[in-house]
């Protein structure tokens, strides 16, 4: 039942069907993308995540080619004491799976506790959130970070100077570096940039081919669900009240296109699971652009206080010209 | 054109409004505490991504009334043979093309507004070299004590 909002949301949209497709790998035809339009939106019901790991491995194996392959040595970065080289590039580093990486755009988180008196186990698949208004896409000072109208929060690695602004406004520090690859290299590698911030494009090429994110096919479990996100969201809330769970995601920094519902309260699980580098928090995330936009405001009023001040001015100068005639 | 306090303290708003907007466009980039400016007393601020976008804010918005006002002024005092100088010219032109592209990039970062890629970057890209021609022709100008204003005669 819970199987895949995703293609009944596209079959609605107008996809072709295709019986002899299996169900996981339909795709959706260009038609139903161009009429659903919006923003697409994924449901992750951690309950039934098993932690196996497909769902890891899918999107390592569909990215790949995606991935930095650094050449040679990595630049001396001026000043040596300020720009940390972060290399992932060396086999056993590659091989990382317990935490984000350049090379592991997703991974499981372990959750494990006792909650209204009963013990709970918990996997928890994690990349990024795709906000809704990302900081890193609005930060990034090259225009490197990029949202498509269809919700997906992308890093364009040509584009990227791996200054790790992303990561710093990102509220669960999600881009990840990888240095000596990029477009500082053709610059002044030593003195600006460093290297490249990768993360989860929820697999953007695929979407637009009308296939599924790698690692919502690979999931036995169907753990994940994508499809517009005002479906998915009505969807989260409908599951968390059925389960008497919580919801993560609808409007944690302003909102994302990522939804996690849980039968065990996110303040709990954030406690309990392993937090650190490339290891993202569940907790409130705030509104990172919140300050900024009232801002706005500023911007609003300083065209009327400049001509306002200058018509005080015109009428003390006609005042001027009268009092001396 | 005749000027008064109120022209002069406009003209000082706009000078350390420049001059802010200028420091912290630059501390956009992630350079201030790769290159210790954060670390130099009462600087600290500049390290701070969201705390330098909000000064920068305020500078452009000063930066943007003091435009305006000067602007105004001058769109009055062309009829009394008020004229632009050559690098007067050149830096209104090029300071509202700054101004504009920093308004739309202030309205993209309200939530609901996207813009295609090519334009997004294409923006931050046009920000960033019209605020660095505006930067070394401001300076240009300070040193050179060039006018942007002059009276044409009737
Ligand atoms: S493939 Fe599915 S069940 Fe397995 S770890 Fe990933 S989300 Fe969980
Ligand atoms: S989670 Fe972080 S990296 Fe992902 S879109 Fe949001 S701000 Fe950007
Ligand atoms: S959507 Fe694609 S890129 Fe993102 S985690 Fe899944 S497989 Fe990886």
């Amino acid at each position: 039942m819970s199987s895949n909002i995703s293609r009944r949301s596209f079959l609605r949209a107008g996809l072709i069907t295709a019986g002899s497709v299996a169900a996981s790998t339909v795709p959706f035809s260009k038609t139903a993308r161009a009429a659903s339009g919006g923003e697409l939106c994924t449901l992750l019901d951690i309950r039934k995540c098993i932690g196996c790991e497909a769902c890891v491995e899918a999107c390592r194996w569909e990215n790949a080619d995606k991935f930095p392959e650094p050449e040679g040595e990595m630049p001396a970065m001026v000043p040596v004491d300020r720009v940390k080289v972060a290399d992932w590039s060396s086999e056993e580093k590659r091989d990382v799976r317990y935490r984000l990486t350049p090379y592991n755009w997703l991974y499981i988180q372990y959750a494990q506790g006792e909650y209204n008196g009963k013990p709970y186990s918990l996997t928890i698949p994690r990349r990024c959130m795709h906000c809704q208004n990302a900081p890193c896409v609005n930060l990034c000072p090259f225009g490197a970070a990029d949202k498509k109208s269809n919700g997906i929060v992308r890093i364009h690695s040509g584009l990227c100077m791996g200054g790790a602004k992303c990561k710093q406004v990102c509220p669960w520090h999600i881009p990840e570096r990888q240095s000596g690859v990029g477009l500082h290299l053709d610059l002044v590698p030593q003195y600006a940039g460093n290297g490249v911030m990768y993360k989860c494009d929820r697999c953007y090429d695929r979407i637009a081919e009308g296939e599924l994110p790698a690692c919502i096919e690979a999931c036995p479990e169907n753990v994940q669900t994508i499809g517009p996100r005002e479906e998915i969201v009505k969807r989260a809330f409908a599951l968390a009240e059925e389960i008497d769970g919580f919801v993560y995601g609808d409007t944690q920094n302003g909102g994302t296109n990522t939804i996690y519902v849980s039968p065990v309260p996110f303040e709990e699980l954030n406690r309990v699971i392993e937090k650190g580098p490339g290891q993202p928090h569940l907790a409130d995330a705030g509104n990172a652009m919140e300050k900024t936009n009232n801002m706005i405001a500023a911007l609003a009023i300083a065209p009327i206080a400049g001509l306002l001040g200058a018509l005080a001015r015109f009428k003390s100068l006609a005042q001027d010209k009268e009092d001396r005639r | 054109m005749k000027t008064s306090l109120q022209d002069r303290i406009v003209s000082v708003i706009f000078g350390v409004s420049a001059v802010l907007a200028v420091f912290t466009g630059f501390g956009n980039m992630p350079l201030y505490k790769r290159y210790y400016i954060a670390d130099v007393p009462g600087l600290g601020w500049s390290g701070d991504f969201f705390t330098n976008l909000h000064v920068h804010y305020i500078a452009g918005s000063l930066l943007l009334a003091a435009a305006v006002y000067g602007g105004v002024r001058f769109w009055f005092e062309r009829k009394e043979g008020t004229r632009l100088t050559r690098s007067g010219a050149v830096r209104a032109a090029v300071l509202i093309l700054a101004l504009v592209s920093g308004v739309f990039m202030a309205l993209r970062n309200l939530p609901g507004i996207d813009y295609p890629f090519y334009a997004h970057a294409g923006l931050n890209f046009l920000h960033m070299s019209v605020a660095v021609v505006f930067m070394v022709l401001g300076i240009g100008c300070v040193a050179a004590r060039c006018r942007w204003l002059q009276k044409q005669s009737q």
